[in-house]
């Protein structure tokens, strides 16, 4: 038999039938397989002398599989659902008579599952499961999501008997979706790996600087450890108050939590916006700025008392030059903290989630507090500047560098000092 | 096929420690935060002790807290003790700030110092201290607060510990902040912090004196939001009488604020003080500030938006939808985006 293919094609595409050809057949141990499932295949030649090669084709593939002795069986997995897939035998012979073939169809059958495999966190997702080769009405889908150890389940009964199902709602936690029904008589089943891609939020970091007049007249005069700056946050003026809003300790007034009530992600909370900001202000001590400062320093401070109050301003903003994220400034500092070195809470609280919803706010609140420990410590820490920074340096060019005076006070009110003072802190 | 699929879901359980990590042994986390310079190996410890520390078992949680209170009695490191503090802060227990207070007594550097006064901030924040910390506590409080040649960063942490002292520390405040001027940075936001009842007048009337530096100002009308909020969340309230003076004082400085900064912070305020009654004023002065043009108002409108969800109508969010993409500052753009996500999340 030659042309198998016609007498396939006589007999119809449903009813695998193996076909009779004169020397060759072959029988599948199944004629209906679930897609990812495997059938035996049996290729009889009769008589079978000089049989040199029993080569196995399947429909949509390349590579066949190969027998050179008997039994000539052939285990085949089928990873892609067809119906009427086409498996085709070829026998060779070592006696240089040509070739023969025999040909069986089977089904394959399974599902599809489609939908977004990274959806973006809160956005509404859909997946659908639907029978492969589509239109294969299905009685029941079994739906599952595991994420974390907890499995969320779905049955949909599918009462308008088509052939797909859907399940939807809100992703926010990654896991493995899955989705099983029997189809066809097979029992079919798919997953999906779904990864949750973030929302991007980057955190806004704003600085006014030499935001408001700040100091005392009296206060370096008296106190020579009066601060000459200060990088604090703009309403609350407490320096160690990084991210906010915030109700002192607690970030609750910064973020809205949501629960999921459908679709995989059923019964989880996540963080559904979130309003945490960096809002710092510079300020210089007035005093410095003053003619009166100016005139009792004016041999004491290099190259000037202009430049002295500028090496503050750069000292609390951001280095010399004004230098995006510097390590000379405090508030190039945060930047820093913030964009290189990985303490933005706001895009960590962005994937934070939980069953429980004061275990959200727990682990929020912990977040938050670890990210502006982290960037306090950083930005506040002053080393860096005192040693290589040129707006505060050690060295002669250092801006502010050299000694200036102090306001002393004596028996008959104060006096100046000599040019002995190098910079207190700021 | 099935196996692969397995063996893929466990390689991606190992890469994912989520946010429900196993509660477990904490010893390598409280190493991890005792050691480490890795952010991310340190916010991944903070938060898994977090998860301890909310879900472990009663013997579990006992051994997380003894192993975080013996790093912050005897870390030599600053940022150490800023660390814990900070994990430590939602579960302290007043055997903790005891501990701490005692180091205090002894400790000699003055950076250990500052760190051990800004934990405190943190720690006695939700604890009832024995009396005797307490008044330990309050005596070291006042030693720093008025102590003019100490550092402003100490001296503002101990003035924010020394408000939730309760009514001997607001006395303390009071004393201290005649005496030295670094008090003064943070007073205002102190004392709305107490929650004492006497902070109200006080904020009041700081807010409303224009010979007060505009800086003195804003952190007083900050305070009158702060000082509210406090209060409820501690279950305390308010006399009507109380909230009708500074819901009205509010409305006055957002219609008359002297620059962008003071109104931003007077409407901020007025949204937590203010009662339904207001509303259409609040409206109002919302609407103007989305019009603004000006950064600092435009933000602060929308931060009230997002507060107030009565305030959340058609006319309203299509000014919001418009300046999430139209705004000038990334800040109220990212407001903008969070009242739309955050109407999404409810749809």
């Amino acid at each position: 038999m030659r042309h198998p293919g016609t007498i396939l094609t006589f007999f119809g595409c449903l009813m695998p039938i193996p076909v009779l050809a004169a020397n060759v057949t072959i029988v599948p141990s199944e004629s209906t397989i679930g897609q990812g499932g495997s059938a035996t295949f049996t290729v009889t030649v009769v008589p079978d002398t000089y049989v040199q090669r029993v080569s196995v084709f399947y429909e949509g593939e390349s590579a066949p599989d190969q027998a050179f002795t008997r039994p000539f069986e052939f285990t085949h997995q089928f990873n892609s659902a067809m119906q009427d897939l086409t498996v085709t035998a070829v026998v060779s012979y070592s006696s240089g008579a040509p070739d023969d073939f025999a040909s069986v169809d089977i089904d394959v059958i399974g599902l599809t599952l489609t939908g977004p495999s990274s959806p973006l966190r809160g956005w509404p997702s859909g997946f659908t499961a639907r029978s492969n080769p589509t239109g294969l009405p299905i009685s029941q889908f079994n739906w599952s999501f595991e994420a974390e150890g907890v499995v969320n389940t779905f049955t949909d009964f599918n009462v308008d008997g088509d052939d797909k199902s859907i399940w939807s709602g809100k992703m926010v936690v990654d896991g493995l979706l899955k989705c099983s029904a029997v189809v066809g008589g097979v029992a079919a089943d798919v997953a999906m790996l779904v990864n949750i891609a973030p929302r991007g939020w980057p955190i806004s970091i704003t600085c006014a600087p030499d935001n408001e007049d700040w100091g005392d007249e009296w206060a370096p005069k008296l106190s020579p450890e009066a601060p000459l700056g200060v990088n604090r946050d703009r309403d609350s003026n407490y320096i160690s108050s990084i991210f906010v809003p915030r109700n002192g300790n607690n970030f609750r007034p910064a973020w809205t939590m949501a629960s999921i009530t459908c679709g995989p992600n059923t019964g989880w909370y996540y963080v559904s916006s979130c309003t945490l900001k960096v809002r710092r202000e510079t300020c210089i001590n007035k005093y410095i700025k003053t003619q009166e400062f100016a005139d009792a320093n004016v041999n004491c401070i290099y190259p000037g008392a202009a430049e002295f109050v500028q090496a503050v301003y750069n000292h609390e903003l951001r280095g010399t030059p004004d230098t995006y994220m510097s390590y000379e400034g405090h508030q190039g500092r945060i930047e820093l903290a913030i964009r290189e070195f990985g303490h933005d809470p706001k895009q960590v609280v962005e994937g934070l989630y939980s069953r429980n919803p004061l275990h959200l706010e727990f682990l929020v609140d912990e977040a938050i507090s670890a990210a502006e420990t982290q960037v306090f410590f950083f930005a506040a820490d002053e080393a860096y500047m005192r040693a290589y920074a040129p707006n505060w340096g050690l060295s002669e060019d250092s801006l502010g560098w050299g000694s200036h005076a102090r306001w002393l006070v004596g028996w008959f009110g104060g006096y100046w000092s000599d040019c002995v003072y190098g910079p207190p802190a700021f | 096929m099935r196996k692969t699929w397995i063996a893929t879901y466990l390689i991606f359980l190992s890469l994912t420690s989520g946010s429900l990590g196993q509660v477990g042994d904490p010893s390598e986390s409280v190493a991890t935060l005792a050691t480490s310079s890795e952010p991310k190996a340190v916010l991944n410890a903070s938060l898994k002790l977090a998860d301890i520390l909310y879900r472990g078992d009663a013997q579990t949680v006992v051994q997380t807290r003894a192993l975080l209170s013996q790093q912050l009695v005897s870390s030599s490191s600053p940022l150490v003790i800023l660390r814990v503090s900070s994990v430590l802060c939602r579960k302290a227990t007043p055997e903790i700030v005891a501990a701490v207070v005692q180091r205090l007594e002894q400790e000699r550097s003055e950076e250990n110092q500052t760190a051990l006064w800004e934990g405190l901030v943190r720690l006695i924040d939700r604890v009832q201290l024995w009396p005797d910390t307490q008044s330990r506590l309050l005596k070291l409080a006042r030693a720093v607060v008025n102590n003019r040649s100490l550092s402003i960063r100490m001296v503002s942490a101990a003035t924010m510990v020394t408000a939730q002292l309760g009514g001997e520390g607001f006395d303390a405040l009071l004393e201290a902040r005649n005496k030295n001027p670094n008090v003064a940075d943070v007073f205002y936001t102190a004392i709305a912090e107490s929650s004492d009842v006497r902070a109200v007048g006080l904020l009041r009337e700081a807010a409303a004196d224009t010979r007060k530096t505009e800086g003195m100002r804003i952190q007083a009308v900050r305070g009158l939001g702060q000082v509210l909020a406090a209060r409820q969340e501690k279950g305390q309230t308010l006399e009507n009488r109380e909230l009708e003076l500074t819901a009205g004082l509010l409305a006055k400085l957002v219609a008359e604020a002297p620059s962008d900064q003071f109104f931003s912070a007077a409407l901020r305020s007025w949204n937590r003080v203010a009662g339904r009654t207001q509303l259409i004023a609040m409206r109002a002065a919302v609407l103007e500030a989305l019009d603004s043009g000006r950064p600092i108002r435009e933000e602060a409108g929308l931060d009230v938006v997002y507060d107030n969800e009565s305030l959340q109508d058609p006319e309203v969010i299509n000014k919001v939808v418009a300046r999430a993409s139209a705004a000038r500052s990334g800040a109220a753009r990212a407001g903008a985006a969070a009242i739309l996500e955050h109407r999404l999340s409810r749809e």
